[in-house]
Parts: structure tokens; C-alpha cells; sequence
């Protein structure tokens, strides 16, 4: 679509969303044109390389398999996964560090990745935490 | 930031072009998501590799691609 027509697809958008208090998603060619720009995910390539056996081979007749060469497709994995961390559409659905959560009755609530015993064990060290869960704990004694 | 990668394979196959050549795909994921909007796929779940799979006419100890 040029330019001058997504003004004016823009234009007659603002009119109508105007009624609901609304505004168009994008406010002229150039808005458009710049946020496309600075879309950062795009597909990681994918790539392959070929393996092959390299073990001893047996004595007498070599299975098929070892001699042959075999392709292995991927995408880089840090790239995907910085694609995730980065995607926007988690807002709001992201955890970015462990916790543990609780039902009012006090039973541990155990539903995410993060709530859960791994995720808090790789991040938390018990030496550092333990003073800090006496004192908490003592805390809530005195409140209550 | 900490960032647990899942990985996960699945034994259903995948051919390609012909169907002589099988491949395991093998799929990322990673953990801060929440697990809803992982079953509600959106991109939290991505395949990140085709292995190939090595076939014998043989019965072997499984030693070497276990």
C-alpha cells in the first residue's frame, strides 16, 4: 500500500475510532514504516551440519549405521531463547525470579516453572536465606 | 537473569521431502513462562532441531546414540 493511502486508511481509522475514544494503531506512514524498523524478532535461520560415527568400530562386519552421515538441522538456541526472553506478547506472563506462594489455608501453591522447589533451589542459597527465614518467621509470630 | 531452557523430543517422526530420511524434531521452551500460555503455544514453545536417527538392519547393545 503507498504511503499516501495508509494516511489516509489512518485518517478515516482515527475517525471512527474517535466515537470510542479510540485511536488508530498507527498515526501516519511514517509511524508505520518506523515501527516495522525496529521489530527486532525475526526467524532464526536454521542450520545444519553432518555427523558421524566416531567409536571403534567391531570387528568383522560394520553395522550400516556407523559408517553412515547423518545431517542435524537447528537453530541457534541462545538466539531463540533471547527471542523468547525478548518477545512482548509474555508481558504481564513472565517470571523472572523464583518464589514460593501460598494459599490462604498456608499450603504451598506450586503452579509455574518458578514456584516451584528446582527453579528456587538453583538461585537460593540456603546458608544466605536461613537468617533471613528465622527472622521473618519470628516476625509473623509477633504480628499474629 | 535466570533462564531455565526445557527441552523436550517427541518420538513421532518427521519426513522429509521423500520420507527416507526420519527425523526426531526437538523442541525449546523456557521456564519463566507461565505454563498456560505454554500449552497456549504462541511461540513459547519453538523447534529448535531435527536430529537425524541413525537406522540399523541389525539388533545392537545400545551403546553408541543412547
Amino acid at each position: 500500500m503507498p504511503a499516501p493511502e495508509i494516511n489516509d486508511l489512518m485518517d478515516i481509522w482515527a475517525a471512527q475510532a474517535l466515537k470510542h475514544d479510540d485511536h488508530p494503531p498507527f498515526a501516519d506512514y511514517q509511524d508505520l514504516y518506523s515501527t516495522v524498523d525496529v521489530t527486532p524478532l525475526a526467524d532464526v535461520p536454521w542450520q545444519s551440519f553432518t555427523a558421524s560415527f566416531q567409536g571403534e568400530r567391531p570387528d568383522g562386519e560394520v553395522p550400516p549405521w556407523m559408517d553412515g552421515q547423518y545431517d542435524i538441522w537447528f537453530r541457534d538456541p541462545l538466539s531463540v531463547v533471547r527471542n523468547m526472553v525478548g518477545n512482548p506478547d509474555f508481558d504481564g506472563e513472565f517470571d523472572y525470579t523464583p518464589f514460593w506462594e501460598f494459599e490462604p489455608s498456608g499450603e504451598r501453591r506450586l503452579q509455574d516453572f518458578f514456584s516451584g522447589n528446582w527453579a528456587w533451589s538453583q538461585v537460593v542459597s540456603r546458608v544466605f536465606c536461613a537468617p533471613f527465614v528465622l527472622i521473618s518467621h519470628f516476625g509473623l509470630e509477633q504480628h499474629f | 537473569m535466570f533462564v531455565p531452557v526445557i527441552l523436550g523430543s517427541d518420538k513421532t517422526t518427521v519426513s522429509v521431502a521423500t520420507g527416507n530420511n526420519e527425523y526426531y524434531p526437538l523442541y525449546a521452551s523456557i521456564g519463566n513462562i507461565h505454563n498456560n500460555v505454554r500449552r497456549a503455544h504462541r511461540n513459547s514453545v519453538v523447534l529448535i532441531a531435527f536430529l537425524a536417527i541413525p537406522k540399523s538392519k541389525f539388533e545392537f547393545n545400545f551403546i553408541a546414540f543412547t
